[in-house]
């Protein structure tokens, strides 16, 4: 999986996709069925990914829709 | 049975009115006779409260009236404790107790133990009514309760929209995982609209959303309050909901059916929405930071692996180079050498020691060195043969006895018997 596709850039990934990624890579690695020089590269990715993670984390913010009739709206509720 | 009863307490002279009883005696008598009655021993009386009064004793006083009668009441200070609601004349209520006689003022009275509201009753029979309907048809089962997800990601919140109850929960959901997508599906919560409010409410979020979670919350308030909780409609929705949900429904002490009805049911509103967060942010983030400590273990076991794999290859390599070689040939040249050197060393003083035995044993034959031990040489005289047995030797013999510094003449007296 992580081999046949070309890799999304890490910036636009959502939390559930790069934590996801991140857990394969990890099991991928852990299995050392790769040459040394992809095995580099995935690890280089996995640092972004658990980076990428780590500040979709820190900048968080609840999101609060309400529902109206069948229309969801933004609300903002302190 | 009530005369039988007099009659053992009193001669039935007093019966027949030729004597009478004192004041205290039928005081008394009206006392045993009311305690000694079930119904009155524990009843509930409904009416309004009047004369209410609170003396220093902290015990309470009150009369109990309708348009018909009026019941003088007293409730004791530990009872007092557990009253929901501070009474106030006028007020309708039910009042508990037993009935017992206060002598000194002549007064049947009500010991009250508890009040509530009046209509509460009714209220509570009906609950019990509705919870033994939905009971029997297996609603409140804990089998058929999901189990709250863990990860979560979308929450419907059905309640006030206007309540202290929601800005709990957003707030509660807000610090524990600001990840959270919150759906609010406002609805009333009191009032004759609440329960279909509260239905449509629950439905709409299932088909329009599709949560993983529902939180269904209202603060605190009397049970009159909370009665659309109560309502049947209500647990049914809660029943059929696709998503598990998660009541927190006035305070620690309120149980209303749609408590029993929900997946889990929280004290309060707050403790429902930390209920739907069993992983909070934090959580997450320490999760994160496990898997990179993954990643980074991974790589250096690789890394480790391939410079044991190489470390291996160049160790092999070296003890095929012909360096190895010839080092190893100068090495069984030094080593034959050394060998040789040692032998001869060997062989050279194995040859003293030998040298030094035959120098030894010569000196040993030499028998001028047996006579400084002590020996003597004896010859005879005229032929200075050496004498060596007892035969050579007659009695008369002249013979010489020669020591290691010179000799001298010695002659036979005579013959030992012993011969070999």
């Amino acid at each position: 999986m992580i081999k046949n596709s070309e890799p999304k850039d890490v910036e636009k990934l959502t939390y559930e996709e790069a934590f996801a990624e991140l857990m394969s890579l990890v099991e991928a690695l852990e299995s050392d069925e790769h040459p040394l020089d992809e095995t580099m590269r995935l690890f280089e990715r996995g640092q972004t990914l658990s980076r990428r993670c780590t500040v979709l984390l820190d900048n968080a913010e609840l999101k609060v829709q309400q529902l109206n009739g069948e229309n969801l709206v933004d609300v903002e509720i302190e | 049975m009530n005369k039988g009863m007099l009659a053992n307490m009193y001669p039935t002279s007093y019966l027949k009115g030729t004597l009478s009883l004192s004041v205290t005696d039928l005081t008394r008598y009206l006392r045993q006779l009311m305690e000694s009655d079930e119904i009155l021993q524990d009843v509930w009386v409904q009416g309004e409260i009047s004369n209410l009064t609170r003396p220093a004793s902290g015990h309470i006083y009150f009369t109990l009236k309708d348009s018909g009668a009026s019941l003088r009441c007293v409730m004791w200070r530990s009872n007092i404790t557990r009253l929901k609601t501070a009474l106030q004349d006028g007020m309708a209520v039910e009042a508990h107790g037993n009935i017992n006689v206060y002598e000194a003022g002549g007064q049947y009275q009500l010991n009250t133990d508890s009040i509530r509201s009046k209509g509460e009753g009714v209220l509570y029979q009906e609950f019990i009514r509705l919870k033994n309907l939905l009971e029997a048809e297996g609603f409140f089962e804990v089998e058929r309760k999901r189990s709250i997800p863990e990860f979560v990601k979308r929450i419907g919140i059905v309640t006030s929209p206007t309540g202290a109850a929601l800005r709990d929960m957003i707030n509660t959901l807000r610090r524990r995982n600001p990840m959270l997508m919150v759906t609010l599906a406002g609805s009333a919560v009191q009032g004759e609209g609440a329960p279909d409010g509260l239905v449509s409410a629950i439905q709409s979020l299932n088909r329009l959303v599709h949560p993983d979670l529902i939180l269904l919350a209202r603060g605190g308030g009397s049970i009159e309050d909370l009665w659309a909780f109560n309502d049947e409609r209500v647990v049914r929705a809660i029943v059929a909901s696709e998503a598990p949900i998660i009541t927190g429904v006035g305070h620690e002490t309120d149980f209303t059916l749609s408590d029993f009805a929900a997946d889990l049911r929280a004290p309060t509103p707050t403790a429902a929405a930390e209920m739907a967060t069993q992983v909070s942010i934090n959580d997450i983030k320490v999760q994160i930071g496990e898997i990179y400590f993954q990643l980074v273990v991974a790589i250096r076991e690789i890394q480790n692996q391939k410079r044991s794999e190489m470390r291996e290859c160049r160790n092999r390599l070296q003890n095929c180079s012909p360096a190895r070689r010839i080092q190893s040939s100068w090495q069984g040249l030094d080593t034959m050498t050394r060998r040789m050197i040692t032998a001869q060393r060997h062989r050279l003083s194995l040859e003293t020691i030998r040298l030094h035995g035959v120098v030894e044993n010569l000196s040993s034959l030499n028998p001028l060195d047996v006579l400084k031990r002590g020996y003597a040489v004896v010859t005879r005289s005229p032929d200075n043969r050496l004498i060596t047995q007892t035969e050579q030797v007659e009695v008369g013999d002249q013979l010489t006895v020669r020591v290691k510094n010179g000799s001298f003449p010695v002659q036979v007296s005579g013959q030992d018997q012993e011969r070999k």
